[in-house]
Formats: structure tokens, sequence, C-alpha cells
């Protein structure tokens, strides 16, 4: 970097064939690249859940039951287990240890319901007021990855 | 275009200290210094600088007290109002926390919230106002409707608090978006996705 080569003049071959680049202004348009690039530079990366009906203080709009549409899939988050289950069928409780949740578990109960009808989209958490935010935040995650799209948070017996 | 060496430097003082060059003086006072390295360097810096640039810009302000959960399927953070729900730490257990603070757009709403968990009606009343008051003045400026409802500020709220907060205090604010109008939750998380491919200091 900084040299290059020049065609001989044909005056003999004593002369340097190298020949200087002027590396000033290189050096200056990477320094106000470089100063730009980091005044706007983001640091914190941040993303965003999306859950509807957050509160359930709203009232539920009433609907024709639908007997084909499948039925959504409950989550009961407390502060000792986390039960996953499809409305109205049989319980699977994740008891808590002493690292919070197995969550790799409750992902593949997840996915096991969403497998057995793909076009179930509608997921229900009921949280206790003692649920740490960040348990609650990784449900929606896990439930998101499972291409749940309606999810609904609510507090516990709403 | 080619560097041309000077003989002599401008400055005499400086040629008449004799300084530089081997044999003190008898040489030109000039030195090459060799830039080849830092331009490499800065080479590398810019590259590694535009492959981190978001052109989408910082959205959120992140207080640095306060600890975001981090997930995986996040969505892309859009530019609708900001409730924060920060948490102040005691010294000896970083992990408990110990008074749960209120902002709404930066602004601190309610110092010391609580849950509340006796109250028949746990909205925030402060919130609330905050929220329809920024919800008219959105409709005053421009009253139209948004191909993604993710971006319209009548009806969405980011919400962003701390991880260690729990869903009692949470519940509040929920509620009170709620009845404020602002049925469209999002919760802000850290992207663990770009976390992995670049980690950054919690």
């Amino acid at each position: 970097m900084g040299g290059a080569a020049v065609e001989p003049t044909g005056k003999g071959g004593k002369k340097s064939l190298d020949a200087n680049i002027n590396l000033v202004p290189y050096i200056d348009m990477l320094m106000t690249i470089m100063t730009f690039l980091m005044m706007t530079a983001v640091w914190t990366q941040i993303a965003m859940l999306e859950v509807q009906n957050a509160s359930g203080g709203a009232e539920a709009q009433p609907e024709e039951p639908d007997p084909n549409k499948p039925k959504p899939i409950l989550v009961l988050a407390g502060k000792e287990q986390v039960i996953v289950q499809e409305e109205g069928a049989e319980q699977r409780p994740f008891p808590s240890t002493a690292d919070g949740f197995d969550f790799n578990a409750i992902n593949l109960e997840l996915k096991r319901l969403k497998d057995a009808r793909k076009d179930r989209n509608e997921l229900k958490i009921q949280a206790e007021d003692g649920v740490k935010y960040e348990y609650l935040t990784k449900i929606i995650d896990l439930s998101t990855g499972n291409d749940m799209k309606q999810i609904t948070l609510t507090p516990m017996g709403q | 275009m080619a560097v041309k060496l000077r003989r002599h430097r401008q400055s005499h003082r400086f040629h008449e200290m004799r300084l530089l060059g081997k044999e003190h003086g008898r040489k030109g006072g000039d030195v090459i210094i060799n830039v080849t390295a830092m331009v490499d360097m800065m080479m590398v810096l810019v590259i590694f600088l535009v492959m981190n640039f978001n052109a989408s810009g910082e959205m959120l302000f992140v207080s640095k007290d306060l600890r975001m959960p981090q997930a995986e399927n996040g969505d892309e953070v859009t530019r609708v109002p900001i409730v924060s729900l920060n948490c102040a730490r005691s010294s000896s257990d970083s992990s408990q926390c110990v008074r749960s603070q209120l902002y709404f757009e930066g602004v601190v709403l309610v110092p010391d919230l609580q849950a509340n968990s006796d109250d028949p009606n746990p909205r925030i009343a402060e919130l609330e106002e905050k929220l329809v008051e920024q919800r008219q003045k959105f409709e005053l400026i421009a009253k139209r409707e948004f191909e993604n409802p993710e971006e319209d500020p009548t009806t969405t709220v980011n919400v962003q608090a701390d991880k260690s907060i729990e869903f009692a205090l949470l519940k509040r604010v929920l509620m009170t978006c709620e009845q404020a109008g602002f049925g469209r939750i999002r919760l802000a998380v850290g992207d663990a996705r770009k976390l992995d491919a670049a980690p950054a200091a919690e």
C-alpha cells in the first residue's frame, strides 16, 4: 500500500520506478467515516415481542364456536411451576428448579402441540403475580418461535 | 500524485536544534513514518463499523440500570410511545429489586410503583392520563390509517421492563395501557441473535 508502478520513460533504467502516493486525503476520509460511524453506532440491540389483549381488562368479543378451529394452547405460569396444556386437555407441569424453569422441555411441549395442529396460532398465558418478567418473556419468545401469532397475556384467574 | 520531500523544515528553530538525523544536523530533519499499519487498522475498524451500522437508529433509550431479558424471536422496533419500568437495586444484592420506577417517554411518572394487589382496579392514573394525552396529540397532528398496525402510535405501546420485575407490577402497567386504548403491547427485549454475533457487556 502506498506504492505504484510508473511506466518507464525510455531514457534508460536508472530512475526508480516507484512513485509515492499521497495518503493524507485517504487517511482523512477514513477518519471522517470512522467518526461518523462511531457516533451513529447502536450498541444495544433491541427487539420486540408482541402480546395482544395483554391485561385481560377488555371484554372478550363473543364469537361463534367453530368446531374445526384448533383449541388454543394454555400456559399457566406460576412461581412454582409452569403448566402447558391444550385448552380442556391434559396438563403437563414443569416444576421450577434452582436455575428457573426447564425451558427446553417447555419448548418441546409447545412444539409438540403446534405440530399436532399446524393451523393453531392462539396461545394464552396466564401468570401469577410473583412470576418474574424474565420468565414470561422467555415463554412468549418460545411461543413466537413456534409460530404462535396470537399470544395473550392475562393475570391468573381471568 | 507524488509527495515532495522538503530539504529543510519550515521551522528554522526546529532545524537549528539538530535533533533528528544520524549525525546531528548534517542530514535533513524529515522523518518518514510508515503509515501502512495505521491505514490497515483504520480499514479494519471502518469495515467493522459499517457491518454493525443500523440505519433505523436507536429508538429506545435504555437506562444503564435497566437489565432487559433476552429473546431470539423478536420483531423490529417501531417508534411508538414508550413506557419503562425500571428497577433500583440494593447495593448488597444486585438481583433484588428495591424500588420500581415508572417512566413515560424517559420522564419519571411514578418514583416508587407498588404492586397494590388488594386494589380491584390496579390501573395507574398518571400513566393513563399521559397515554390519552399522547394519543390526542397524534390524532391532532395526523389521523391516518397505518398499513402496519404495529406502527400505529395511537393503539400500540412499547413496554420496556427490567427482567427482575414481577408480573404484579407489569400487570398494572399493561392494564392501564389497555384501558387508555393501547391494546397492542410490544415488550422490549434484548436481541439474543445479535448478542451472539457481537457479545456486549450486560
